[in-house]
């Protein structure tokens, strides 16, 4: 199977730090989602905007469908690759379907004036997300959920074959978080690779088919939540607090907080 | 983005357009404007012909460049309360016209540009130049020195200009202050064509990249994602800024505000999509600009009063209104 984005021997530091990013091989692969999970500073953000092409590692290639992503120019990027960053506000406040006609970007005339095909894809997108009877609302009286959906709406309507989130449900309570990596889910039943970074381990070790962990800027682990949540690197990332479980119906790894210990006098 | 007003902006600026060069402290009868057309010379005629409609065209026209400037900066540099001259390039354009005002060897006439506007638009492209030199970087534009380069440009410029007033002579002081206060009386269309050569390209720029502005309104890292080269448009946006910039200042001396209050007033009315935001901004401020000079010329007739005090007695309340109540977005 062909990979949707391949990132060869990464290797990326950024001006006056000592910090690195140093991967492997990582590839996606349509009809995948890819949890990318590690504690803060591991470089996730990193990774995701070196995939994205929004930042140029020093070294290796990124290939985003077999070309070179430091080649191409971003309104192509943008026709094969939606990109979420963790920041989704807006200085100015649009309408949901303003923001989703946006998203038309990388297929319209410089003007931005929308077709009937367009129409068409913002349509879907509004009734894909669910969003479809806020999509007059302004983006400043959306609830967290509905804002992630919003600009969720706004990169499908890229037409994309891959997605990069970067901690989408972040904001979110549980609720919307199950929401929301369901209908990544359904997304990724139609041959959509999606990668997302998350804090949240159980989500991402329930709805990942892999999982790639890193730690300060290395890679750990990357395989299957079975694969990349083991006891030794829980504990290597997590020190000794928490407590692996399965899921009771998936079997799929589960961390949970151990109960806090009696303060010795 | 609410729905297409552009009609009333437009139908603003050709009610301005048509009405004001009949206001003025002398009389022109629609018969002297009429006869002028038929090589029959009266002295209202002449100034309809020659002073009025040039006047009036300029105001439209400048009072529409820093709207359409002050819109895109506004934009561009993330902050609601930039206008025009917060790059400061007047600073340039105002030493190279005291140059030319201190040294009267230079006063010339080239094609369509008299020396004062020249030396201006030099200062003011190479300020500009330096501005942009300072904040350019690999990755970008850097905005926070953009403006502090601007400020130490214009703190430079500023000292130069200290220096030229302690050594100059009255004459050429008096000159310059009236320079400073900002003007639109031009006779002829001579100095109209001037302004060409520099705020038709830097206008094309910035009418070209307005839906980008919108992207880059919502963010710059989501633009990035949607497919906007966000640094190109960064540049262009600043360089067409400047340049329109350069050529009304060169021109009418820097006129306070209209850049900073229209964009806004425009937004309120018609929403964020800088497509119509944009050519709304340029029709508002030409009429904003007419407008207040109407009024200059009036106010104490039969003397008139410089623009530049009109706008800034009625934009500063504006501004701070603006400042205090924090509802311009």
């Amino acid at each position: 199977m062909n990979s949707l984005i391949e990132l060869k021997d990464i290797h990326h530091r950024f001006q006056e730090s000592e910090w690195e990013l140093d991967l492997p091989n990582i590839q996606l692969f349509p009809g995948e989602i890819l949890g990318i999970i590690g504690p803060n500073g591991s470089g996730k953000t990193t990774l995701l905007r070196i995939a994205a092409g929004i930042l140029r590692p020093h070294q290796g290639i990124a290939l985003l469908c077999r070309q070179n992503l430091t080649h191409m120019d971003r309104r192509t990027v943008a026709r094969h690759l939606g990109y979420l960053p963790q920041e989704l506000s807006s200085e100015y406040d649009f309408s949901v379907e303003d923001l989703v006609r946006m998203g038309r970007y990388p297929h319209v005339s410089a003007m931005g004036r929308l077709g009937p095909t367009d129409l068409q894809v913002i349509q879907a997108s509004l009734e894909a997300t669910g969003m479809e009877h806020l999509r007059q609302r302004s983006l400043s009286k959306l609830s967290g959920g509905e804002k992630t959906r919003a600009f969720l709406a706004s990169v499908l309507a890229q037409k994309p074959e891959l997605l990069l989130l970067d901690e989408p449900t972040a904001a979110l309570d549980m609720h919307h978080q199950v929401r929301f990596f369901r209908l990544l889910q359904s997304l990724a039943e139609k041959e959509m690779g999606i990668a997302v970074v998350t804090h949240d381990i159980n989500l991402a070790s329930l709805f990942s088919h892999r999982l790639l962990l890193l730690k300060e800027g290395r890679c750990l682990a990357l395989g299957t939540p079975d694969e990349v949540l083991t006891e030794a690197n829980v504990r290597d990332i997590y020190g000794d607090d928490i407590l692996m479980q399965s899921h009771p119906e998936t079997g799929s790894p589960t961390l949970l907080a151990r109960k806090p210990e009696k303060i010795k006098k | 983005m609410k729905g297409r007003t552009i009609i009333w902006y437009v139908l603003a600026f050709l009610v301005v357009a048509l009405v004001t060069p009949w206001i003025g402290p002398e009389e022109v009868s629609f018969s002297n404007m009429t006869e002028f057309l038929q090589e029959i010379r009266t002295p209202g005629g002449e100034i309809f012909w020659n002073q009025r409609l040039p006047r009036v065209l300029l105001a439209l026209l400048a009072g529409g460049t820093l709207a359409v400037v002050g819109a895109s900066f506004q934009v561009l540099f993330r902050n609601p309360l930039v206008e025009p001259f917060t790059l400061r390039i007047s600073g340039g354009a105002a030493l190279g016209a005291f140059l030319t005002i201190s040294f009267p060897g230079v006063w010339f006439v080239w094609g369509p540009f008299g020396s004062i506007q020249l030396f201006a638009v030099l200062g003011a492209a190479a300020a500009l130049f330096f501005i942009y030199s300072l904040a350019r970087k690999p990755q970008g534009m850097s905005v926070t020195t953009l403006l502090l380069a601007g400020v130490t440009i214009s703190i430079i410029c500023g000292g130069a200009i200290l220096l030229l007033t302690y050594l100059a002579n009255p004459n050429a002081l008096m000159v310059f202050q009236r320079w400073m206060m900002g003007g639109l009386d031009i006779i002829g269309f001579r100095e109209l064509f001037s302004l060409g050569p520099l705020l038709l390209p830097g206008l094309y720029l910035l009418f070209f990249h307005a839906n980008d502005l919108n992207h880059i309104a919502l963010s710059e890292e989501i633009a990035l994602g949607q497919g906007v080269e966000v640094s190109r448009v960064r540049r262009n946006i600043f360089i067409g800024g400047g340049l329109a910039t350069a050529a009304v200042v060169s021109l009418v001396g820097p006129i306070a505000f209209v850049g900073l209050i229209v964009p806004h007033a425009v937004r309120r009315l018609s929403g964020f999509d800088h497509r119509l935001v944009l050519p709304a901004a340029f029709c508002l401020g030409g009429t904003a600009l007419a407008v207040c000079d109407a009024f200059a010329r009036t106010l104490i007739a039969p003397t008139e009063l410089p623009v530049g005090i009109i706008t800034a007695i009625i934009g500063g309340p504006l501004f701070i209104h603006l400042l205090v109540s924090r509802r311009w977005r």
